[in-house]
């Protein structure tokens, strides 16, 4: 019995510092920026401009793909510019399943208050082309295009082909013979189809996972070649076991100079990656806005720059009108690429 | 060497230090409470290490990823649920120990060879990293399909007294393991409409709902006094004998190589690791029949492999730019952050990082060892906290733990769902651990046979003509043959009952 | 009436949940036939789920039938012994129950109510159902229930940021 008025006691204690805790960090914890001090008071924004007072408190960003991968990366990044010029803490977390199809549904159905926001790219057009999310863009409000991924590169193992040129006529001799791996479904499967539907040829496609496991395929001498991005490529070129091709892209990137771009082998390239934030359909068009403007400043920021020039990205801000425009011209490409992923 | 003293100098810095202990600390924690892992605690930490100079972000994050996986042991021996699904295997003969009065003796083992299995995986990593790198590649789609077609096998070990049982279970684990996204395809497979089974049921909610539910009905008592069991708290040194440590030193080395093994193969991981070892000790003992009833080989087996995967794990990592499991996809992007680029050249080109990050794996491992040391009289209290106010508090715990791993609380009923089903299985007879193999390996298995398929253009040919594929192949056609025939043996032995 | 149910329920409960699986595994099995493929050559998205259903279909055929004749051979064998542990089997049962419907209900509950709340109420339910003698020691589990339930809330959503539902409370 004396044990239990012990515990008793200790739970007592215990009870009264949590809820003195709570009582402290009630109003300030929800304002709190990701940092040691999480005892500072609310620091609620003076009214803005437009007007709206949201945000009063964090906001979620779910990523549509693995923590520690470029998406999830990039957007990281992206939302420590935002979160310092609205003033809360945007949180990241992370959603994967689908080509990003699961995280995208669950931002759909929150509620379209502006505290949870998507995090996607262009392998959403994809999935909704092909039918593996039964919805669309037009379902969410775009809150805003960030960058632009236009340095993805075609890669073989080092000395498999001398250029381009010889790696389409090898194509051509053997239609269905070259392999390609990838996420099925996906939009390096749809890169892979852009580049065949371009020179007319015909390439044996396959799955086999995500970029590092395509890599390690080729590698292995299981595939043909891959289409990855260029920070990946550069460190397989520099150590001497694979060569770039080219990138599929319509002009070179400045990151990676000396690789010739897709155009400059007389086909031109229709695809192009973004990335980008979207909200609850049906969320107020002056929170829409307001994130949007700060999406924009974040990304033209300089403290984002060296991200945008790991990742080898382009900041290509575009909102409303010109985001659903762009949406809308690279989703009539998805589904002319849909079309051929469903045999 | 020189490198290696360099790189631990740079960490025996106090706020290194601080950090690791508490990365540590974290990590056993999120680890032992059934429904967190360590890759959780890693993902939030990941915010945190932006701002960190490489050194010590590198520092705390290995420090998360040892401390979260030895930490599942603790939970799987004191309440038969595991912590983390690198240790369902160690439920297996750690809880039976626990039962039995020798808590101690199990979660002494399991900190000791926790600590082996580090090392062994940290030295194969220093000293034979390229090497082993190099030998990985090999392993193509097709011999990925024949690996986990062999550790689906190792079933057969584990069905107890009824092959039947035994097989149903696991058919159901499999079938389980594909609700959700179909590999390849990406449609949805039996998601009934519910679009939160889109991505199929997550495996952390699953596995420890197959166990805290039942856990938790069994302490459901119609009257009387709540019973506390009678636990000796008292251990000597690490609770097991120097005689009992020679006999088990052949099992301690070839789990030890098996989860070096599976660490190293990017797209199996730590769950499998310990799973598959216990299967192989099982059926490489003299006496497999006490396998279950609270040997120490059980948790030998199951402990050394999933912390030797760490070492396997870092090797295409750091050696080929690829990473093995999910938590090395994270320590892949904290390098991008932090302006490096693994690839092949890593290795070469930053000799003073890696050393550093070599010597922070060492640090940890020995650090959790001592704080699980020390720790090891405290963990036994648990035992003596009376379950009825224990096991819902845990209930709570795999709540939150299964929220955290998506955000929503749907993944809480999968905690429910797999509940009733690991209840009403176990109720009825049917072992739980085929439901765990055919959860984990099924969708592997169908993944790496339909991209071998593809790739082959439909011949299963490639899957028998390459060498270590028709190996593995020729393995698990002999393993399910030997058990055939050994329960045949001992059915027609003993008049049928 | 209620004495043969009673007797079938006892003897022939593992062949039932065998036969329950049957039914399980044909339902996936139709299910299955209806997956949509993207790859509809070869081994498609559908092959798996097939193969396992048909498996199962014929393990769980298999062991009903050794149920069953268990079954039928223990009933046999037994006679009339009827035991008189059927009271507290049937509190057990009922208590077993009312812990999985009440993990229901605090997983609906959360919501609306916020994670706190619901968890505190949980648990002191919980906990009174596992022990038989709650009434004596009500306010402590009610004190653990509430301290247990702010101190998870307050660790994970201000530490780790983890977004538990908030329900009624202002914070």
């Amino acid at each position: 019995m004396k044990k239990m008025s012990h515990l008793v006691r200790a739970l007592a204690l215990a009870a009264l510092i949590a809820s003195l805790l709570a009582a402290c960090s009630g109003s300030g914890s929800k304002a709190d920026l990701p940092s040691p001090d999480t005892n500072a008071p609310n620091t609620a924004e003076p009214p803005a401009p437009q007007d709206t007072d949201w945000p009063t408190q964090p906001i979620n960003v779910i990523v549509s793909f693995g923590a520690g991968g470029d998406t999830d990366l990039l957007c990281r990044k992206l939302c420590e510019e935002i979160s310092k010029d609205l003033g809360v803490a945007v949180v990241c977390t992370n959603v994967t399943g689908s080509s990003g199809t699961v995280a995208a549904r669950q931002v759909k159905d929150s509620a379209a208050d502006g505290y949870t926001v998507l995090w996607h790219q262009s392998s959403f057009l994809v999935a909704s082309a092909t039918g593996v999310a039964d919805f669309d863009y037009n379902d969410m409000e775009i809150a805003g295009v960030a960058v632009e991924e236009v340095s993805d590169c075609l890669m073989v193992r080092k000395g498999a082909y001398a250029s381009l040129n010889d790696f389409i006529a090898a194509a051509k001799a053997n239609p269905g013979g070259l392999n390609y791996g990838t996420s099925l479904g996906g939009y390096s499967h749809m890169q892979a189809l852009a580049v065949a539907d371009a020179f007319g040829v015909e390439f044996n496609i396959a799955d086999i996972g995500g970029g590092s496991e395509t890599i390690a395929a080729l590698l292995a001498g299981d595939i043909d070649f891959v289409i990855t991005t260029s920070n990946y490529a550069r460190t397989y070129v520099e150590s001497g076991d694979c060569d770039v091709l080219c990138i599929v892209a319509n002009e070179r990137c400045d990151a990676t100079p000396d690789w010739p771009a897709m155009s400059e082998f007389g086909q031109s390239c229709d695809i192009t990656k973004i990335f980008g934030f979207y909200m609850p359909k049906g969320t107020d068009p002056a929170i829409v806005e307001k994130w949007s403007a700060a999406v924009e400043r974040a990304v033209n920021s300089e403290s984002y720059a060296p991200t945008c020039e790991q990742y080898a990205v382009k900041p290509a801000f575009c909102g409303g009108e010109d985001a659903v425009a762009l949406h809308d011209e690279q989703y009539e490409v998805a589904k002319k690429y849909a079309a051929l992923m469903m045999n | 060497m020189q490198l290696f003293i360099s790189g631990l100098a740079s960490l025996m810095t106090p706020v290194i230090l601080a950090y690791m202990l508490i990365g540590i600390a974290l990590g056993l924690v999120f680890g032992a409470i059934p429904g967190l892992t360590g890759t959780m605690a890693i993902a939030l930490c990941l915010p945190l290490t932006f701002g960190m100079d490489s050194t010590t972000a590198f520092a705390l994050l290995i420090a998360l990823y040892i401390g979260g996986i030895s930490g599942g042991l603790v939970s799987a021996v004191l309440i038969n649920i595991p912590g983390s699904p690198s240790s369902v295997a160690t439920t297996f003969d750690g809880a039976p120990m626990a039962r039995n009065g020798q808590a101690g003796k199990a979660l002494g083992a399991g900190t000791f060879y926790s600590l082996f299995g580090n090392l062994f995986g940290i030295a194969i990593m220093i000293f034979i990293a390229p090497f082993l790198a190099k030998a990985a590649l090999k392993f193509g789609v097709y011999e990925y399909t024949a690996l986990s077609l062999f550790a689906l096998s190792l079933v057969s070990g584990l069905t107890g007294k009824s092959i039947t049982k035994g097989l149903i279970s696991c058919a159901v684990g499999m079938l389980l393991g594909c609700v959700g996204a179909a590999p390849i395809d990406g449609y949805a497979r039996f998601t009934f409409g519910i679009s939160g089974l889109e991505a199929g049921f997550a495996s952390v909610p699953a596995l420890v709902g197959l166990y805290a539910l039942k856990e938790l009905l069994a302490e459901v008592k119609p009257s009387g006094k709540v019973e506390v069991m009678d636990v000796d708290t008292h251990i000597h040194g690490l609770g097991f004998s120097l005689r009992e440590f020679v006999s088990q030193v052949p099992n301690m080395l070839r789990s030890a190589l098996i989860g070096t093994w599976i660490g190293i193969l990017p797209g199996i991981g730590g769950a499998t690791a310990n799973l598959m070892s216990y299967g192989i000790a099982k059926k490489r003992s003299k006496h497999p029949e006490k396998f279950g009833t609270g040997v120490l080989d059980g948790v030998v087996a199951s402990e050394t492999a999933n912390n030797a995967t760490i070492g396997g794990a870092m090797i295409p990592l750091l050696t080929l730019g690829i990473p093995g499991d999910a938590v090395t996809a994270i320590l892949l992007g904290t390098f991008t952050v932090h302006g490096l680029q693994p690839g092949p050249l890593f290795f070469s080109q930053n000799y003073g990082l890696i050393y550093t990050i070599f010597a922070a794996m060492v640090v940890a491992s020995i650090l959790t060892f001592l704080v699980q040391f020390f720790g090891m009289r405290g963990f036994i209290k648990v035992l003596k906290l009376p379950k009825n106010i224990l096991l819902p508090v845990v209930i709570v715990l795999c709540v939150i733990g299964s929220f955290g791993v998506n955000n929503r609380l749907f993944d809480a009923w999968v905690l429910v769902i797999f509940g009733l089903t690991g209840f009403l299985m176990s109720h009825f007879g049917y072992p739980l651990a085929p439901v765990i193999l055919g959860f984990i390996l099924g969708p592997i298995t169908e993944t790496y046979l339909r991209r071998g398929l593809q790739l082959s253009k439909g011949s299963f040919l490639p899957f028998l003509t390459r060498p270590i594929s028709g190996a593995f192949l020729v393995l698990t056609v002999a393993f399910i043959l030997f058990s055939v025939v050994k329960g045949l043996r001992t059915k027609f032995k003993r008049p049928a009952e | 009436m209620r004495h043969l149910l009673r007797q079938l329920l006892q003897y022939y409960r593992d062949a039932a949940f065998a036969a329950a699986l049957f039914l399980v595994f044909a339902m996936f099995l139709w299910s299955s036939q209806s997956i949509n493929v993207m790859i509809s050559s070869g081994v498609t998205a559908r092959f798996f789920p097939t193969l396992i259903c048909s498996v199962g279909l014929g393990l769980s055929a298999i062991e009903f039938s050794a149920a069953f004749l268990r079954g039928k051979r223990a009933r046999r064998n037994a006679g009339s012994s009827e035991n008189e542990a059927d009271k507290g089997a049937r509190n057990t049962a009922v208590k077993s129950a009312l812990s999985v419907l009440l993990i229901v209900v605090y997983l609906v509950l959360c919501p609306p109510l916020g994670f706190v709340a619901a968890s505190a109420l949980y648990l002191f339910c919980q906990i009174a159902v596992l022990t038989p003698e709650w009434k004596k020691r009500w306010p402590l589990y009610a004190l653990i229930a509430a301290v247990v339930s702010v101190v998870c809330y307050v660790f994970f959503c201000n530490v780790f940021h983890l977004m538990l539902p908030s329900g009624i409370l202002p914070f």
